[in-house]
């Protein structure tokens, strides 16, 4: 037997685990081999190192610390649970079902208060969809034009990006006069309607 | 089932009802084992505390999901495992694995100072030498030869077959014996030269 043969049979031998047929063959190379002896030697004293290896006390607070970060994440879900013995999933849904009777059309065409405040707070919500939507589209030449470079760049289509590049400067042009226009009829104190601005930007162009 | 075991799972039980003081008592009985598992394969007090914490705050998103046909100890060690490993495949590019000073440890009890001196040395050598090892093969030499975990329970926390179980462990410890006899062989050459 090699060294190799021998060290891959090292861990049965250790255990006596090994087949009979093989003992001979093992131990006789043991008796030649300093180098596959020392392993073994090492091998044994680790096994009884391992065994006797200390075990550490955690830091004190450990405890502390694991409690605060597993309960903390559900701090606010569970205030209900503690405080008024309702799990989450049932205050939840019967918040849910709250908004869905609030926004129906039936409770919203009543004739009381809570239905006009219901109205009222839906409107304000709607203007400011609205506002948010109008800020969001006029960033939204910017992302189709990046959109655009970016699909034609993994192309690799070279002219194809100067002349997106070239036609996005013209929009932005045409857009930042426009802008401008406005705001001078802004700054005028005009009463023009959004029609009215329209009419004159036409004319003025 | 043991009379541990049963509690085990009626801390859990207890958990699931939002009991506080059933998940603090699963904390405080089991965090010292799954401490030593993150020290013994990672070689860090500090990156134990972490994974530990983290090993908990997954075992507690999991709980609903919980078997209880399983030991609850052989599953937090499951996590802990997984756990561990991965968090060594996403370091160990970053940064040679250095175990800490072994000063810090408490001195095994009897023997003269000499001895147990000595003995402290020896283990720091070897845990050295064990965060070489590779990971899967570490992690079952650590889990037989350190923890004491039977093949059928290493095979639960590892979910490998108790042969492969086995095998590893006894590839991990000649790598681990190689590893200390190749440092050794080195160190007599430098003094040679």
């Amino acid at each position: 037997m090699n060294c190799e043969q021998v060290q891959e049979l090292l861990p049965e031998y250790a255990d006596r685990q090994i087949r009979q047929t093989l003992v001979g063959g093992v131990e006789e190379h043991l008796h030649q081999c300093h180098s596959c002896s020392n392993l073994l030697a090492v091998y044994r004293e680790n096994i009884e190192l391992l065994a006797t290896f200390p075990l550490l006390d955690p830091p004190a607070d450990l405890g502390d610390r694991i409690l605060e970060r597993t309960t903390r994440r559900r701090s606010v879900l569970a205030y209900f649970d503690r405080y008024f013995g309702i799990p989450a999933p049932v205050y939840l849904s019967a918040a849910a079902a709250l908004l869905i009777a609030l926004l129906s059309p039936a409770f919203l065409k009543m004739d009381t208060e809570p239905s006009r405040a219901a109205n009222k707070y839906l409107h304000r919500a709607w203007s400011y969809s609205v506002r948010m939507y109008g800020r969001a589209e006029g960033m939204g030449q910017e992302i189709a034009t990046f959109k655009n470079v970016l699909m034609l760049i993994l192309d690799q289509r070279v002219d194809q990006i100067q002349d997106e590049l070239e036609n996005y400067s013209t929009r932005k042009e045409k857009s930042d006069q426009q802008s401008s226009q406005r705001g001078i009829i802004a700054s005028e104190g005009s009463s023009l309607t959004l029609q009215g601005a329209r009419d004159h930007v036409l004319r003025e162009s | 089932m043991t009379e541990d075991a049963s509690n085990d799972r009626n801390l859990v039980r207890r958990c699931l009802k939002r009991d506080e003081d059933a998940w603090n008592m699963l904390i405080r009985k089991h965090n010292r084992r799954v401490y030593n598992l993150c020290y013994q394969f990672c070689g860090s007090t500090g990156t134990a505390e972490d994974l530990t914490q983290d090993v908990f705050l997954k075992v507690y998103g999991a709980l609903d999901r919980y078997n209880f046909e399983m030991e609850f100890p052989t599953w937090l060690m499951a996590v802990a495992r997984n756990l561990c490993i991965d968090h060594y495949r996403q370091h160990k590019r970053e940064k040679v694995v250095d175990i800490e000073d072994a000063s810090h440890i408490a001195a095994p009890q009897g023997g003269s100072p000499l001895a147990q001196l000595e003995r402290r040395e020896a283990h720091h050598r070897i845990h050295s030498a064990l965060v070489k090892v590779t990971e899967d093969l570490r992690m079952a030499v650590v889990l037989r030869d350190i923890q004491g975990y039977s093949y059928d329970e290493i095979s639960a926390i590892t979910g490998v077959p108790i042969g492969t179980v086995k095998s590893r462990i006894n590839r991990g410890r000649l790598e681990l014996a190689r590893v200390l006899v190749g440092e050794h062989t080195a160190v007599g050459k430098g003094v040679e030269a």
